[in-house]
């Protein structure tokens, strides 16, 4: 199945020093991308990280452990469509209209909760796709299709933004690309500080850095790799200092003794609106704890200690989520300490039902007003913030 | 091999190398053997210390003990003939296609071809899942080898109460003293394996939530009380015990679930109409369901109907479902 890579692949790893914060023990490399210029930068990074090339990458699929499958980087080419419609977009929810770029399938850091752990389970290996310039061009040609329209595209679905981006070095091609747009936002998802080396690039105000955020006592227990909450508001700090519209994605809202822990989170909102200029945040997004059945007893085999199952969750559509009078409350109480200080505009619920949006926004009816909202939202003076 | 006539004092019942057996039903085979005498011999090794291990017969030596026989018609292989993986295989095979394994057996034979005959995981779920009747999945291989971890008392309840094996490696996941107080509010009920499950899982959210033993619990809620009382009908106490740990593990659901029900009596609808709602509350509709076979059948509804909304109980309803 392998063979190893020319040599001279071999002298510019052991040159670099080690690129990601994160341990990689085994890089495979697909046939079909070995000479390209993406695939070698990316080796190039891996200074010493033993790599062998497969003919076949569809071989290291297979259910395994996830915990070792996250040690390794496959780089491969993206050869189905990696820009689509994100996948909270359902007939049961009401959602933004956001649209995703799966540059990285898999995640290198381990959240009780990520869903990855179910939706990756038969292809666990970090996959980085190197063809960025193909999937770049047609993004590209949808968005010149589609001119009369304005797009929040973001690289944070099926892994982390920026976690291996010290290997992918990807957000340092998305910014300029998306600084060239018109009529899109690029938002990088994530849960890392690891924000210095975006902050000299010209983004022209269309890209969006935006942190995940959660107690800090659900960051210790249930986050695992990622970074202290402190850290996240002081990159995000940063990142606005440098001009960047920034986001923070409340979620998931993690509530084991009922919609009274809404506590920790209006803590952190009252961190984040304390350290961060209201007028750089381009949109915060509240969700409660949802995962499909199958994922509670994978995490709980991996993460026997984990209790974010144990709150009064019930089957909602296809999916686990806590009761609709609970998820009420707490969004509310949380989407109300925000506005305070930010305006409404700006604010989301995540892929939420019209019952729950009715109860607390009642004039979002539909994805369209969401994502109006949104798009508007970008463009707000401060005046609107209060 | 030789066929001899050993003293049954010979045989060597302590040592269980080779068996899989597990709370074995004698009465008919004690029968057969008083009637028409032992019609097979059993096999045996011959141990290099002289002893005799019971290969296949295990279940036949222990009738000829209860009959009060001195002797058993055995083949005795000596050790160098019959390996102690070969001889292994013999009493599986002698058991597995002659008769229906029960789950400990199952998991005995798997256990001991897993850690002392050293079988590969694929070997195992290729070859040997199959010969015990079960489907070839690491699944069922892994809850198979988690039953090691039952008690001896709960091995025996699995057995006589013909558990399913996922309630019965849900169980092996409590540790022994769990399982030690599980057992008696388990011998109470006979829950179909949907519904254990689903107690099983009720009890560990419960304790992994509150951060308090399956124990405490137990005794905090009087939960073997609730299943305990003889004057109950078994039914009765399974949906007694059912309805007092979702209480527990879903109060709010609970008590939302009550509130409703109690809306819809005071809507004093005819007795074969049935409004129902998302029992979770998720979907906003309701359903209206009413059977009937006369005009006057329907317009007793429709007046039963009218009267709620004259009371203004529909809204009721309405505003709370949808508060």
């Amino acid at each position: 199945m392998a063979s190893a890579l020319p040599s001279n692949v071999k002298r510019l790893q052991r040159r670099s020093p080690a690129a990601s914060p994160f341990e990689i023990e085994q890089v495979w490399v697909d046939r079909a991308v070995e000479s390209h210029p993406g695939a070698i930068r990316m080796l190039s990074k891996l200074g010493g990280v033993p790599c062998e090339v497969v003919d076949d990458p569809a071989l290291l699929k297979h259910r395994g452990s996830l915990s070792e499958a996250k040690r390794q980087l496959l780089l491969t080419a993206h050869r189905g469509g990696a820009f689509k419609p994100c996948q909270g977009i359902t007939r049961e929810h009401l959602c933004c209209n956001y649209r995703v770029i799966d540059l990285v399938s898999g995640c290198p850091m381990d959240c009780s909760y990520c869903i990855l752990q179910s939706y990756l389970a038969n292809n666990p290996i970090t996959t980085v796709y190197v063809n960025t310039e193909a999937i770049l061009s047609s993004i590209a040609s949808f968005l010149d299709e589609n001119r009369d329209r304005f797009f929040r595209i973001g690289t944070g679905e099926l892994s982390d933004s920026l976690a291996l981006d010290g290997i992918t070095e990807h957000a340092s091609v998305l910014v300029p690309f998306f600084a060239s747009r018109r009529n899109a936002l690029l938002e990088l998802k994530t849960k890392t500080a690891s924000v210095d080396h975006l902050l000299s690039l010209n983004h022209r105000g269309n890209t969006v850095i935006s942190w995940s955020v959660n107690t800090e006592e659900v960051i210790a227990s249930d986050e695992r790799g990622t970074a202290p909450l402190a850290e996240r508001i002081a990159a995000a700090k940063r990142a606005a200092q440098a001009g960047f519209g920034v986001g923070f994605h409340f979620d998931p809202i993690i509530l084991t003794g009922g919609a009274k822990d809404m506590d920790g989170y209006l803590e952190v909102a009252d961190r984040i609106l304390a350290e961060i200029d209201p007028r750089s945040i381009a949109w915060v997004s509240l969700g409660c704890l949802r995962y499909p059945p199958e994922l509670a007893p994978l995490a709980e085999g991996r993460f026997p200690g984990t209790r974010i199952f144990s709150g009064e969750l019930v089957p909602a559509g296809k999916k686990m989520r806590y009761l609709r009078f609970i998820r009420q409350e707490a969004l509310a109480s949380l989407w109300n300490r925000l506005a305070e200080k930010l305006t409404a505009r700006k604010i989301y619920l995540c892929m939420e039902t019209a019952a729950v949006w009715s109860k607390i926004e009642p004039s979002v009816t539909s994805n369209a007003c969401i994502e109006r909202r949104l798009c508007n939202a970008e463009s707000i003076s401060s005046a609107d913030d209060r | 091999m030789l066929l001899q006539y050993l003293p049954l004092s010979n045989l060597n019942l302590a040592d269980d190398s080779f068996r899989i057996t597990y709370a074995p039903r004698l009465n008919s085979l004690k029968r057969s053997i008083r009637t028409v005498g032992l019609i097979s011999p059993i096999n045996v090794r011959h141990t290099p210390e002289g002893t005799y291990q019971i290969v296949t017969g295990y279940k036949r030596t222990l009738v000829l003990q209860e009959l009060g026989r001195q002797s058993v018609p055995a083949l005795v292989h000596e050790p160098a003939d019959l390996s102690p993986t070969q001889a292994f295989l013999w009493n599986l095979h002698d058991n597995a296609i002659t008769r229906q394994l029960n789950l400990i057996e199952k998991s005995t034979a798997i256990v001991k071809l897993s850690h002392f005959y050293s079988m590969s995981e694929e070997d195992l779920v290729k070859q040997f899942l199959p010969l015990l009747e079960e489907e070839p999945s690491y699944k069922i291989l892994h809850n198979l080898l988690s039953l090691a971890n039952l008690t001896e008392p709960m091995k025996n309840h699995v057995v006589m109460s013909d558990l399913a094996l996922s309630s019965a490696a849900r169980i092996a996941e409590f540790s022994p003293s769990t399982q030690q107080s599980l057992l008696p509010v388990l011998a109470h009920i006979r829950p179909s394996t949907n519904k254990l499950n689903e107690l099983l899982s009720l009890i560990r959210e419960i304790s992994a939530r509150d951060g308090c033993t399956v124990e405490e619990i137990l005794s905090r809620y009087q939960l073997l009380q609730v299943v305990a009382d003889v004057n109950t009908a078994p039914t009765d106490k399974l949906r007694a015990l059912r309805q007092a740990l979702r209480g527990l593990r879903l109060p709010q659901l609970s008590e939302r679930q009550k509130q409703l029900a109690s809306l819809i009596d005071s809507l004093n609808l005819p007795e074969s109409a049935k409004l129902s709602a998302d029992p979770y509350f998720e979907n906003q509709k309701m359903k209206l369901e009413y059977q009937f076979s006369q005009p006057e059948e329907l317009t007793h509804l429709i007046n039963k109907i009218q009267e709620a909304f004259s009371r203004q109980q529909w809204h009721q309803i309405f505003d709370w479902y949808r508060a």
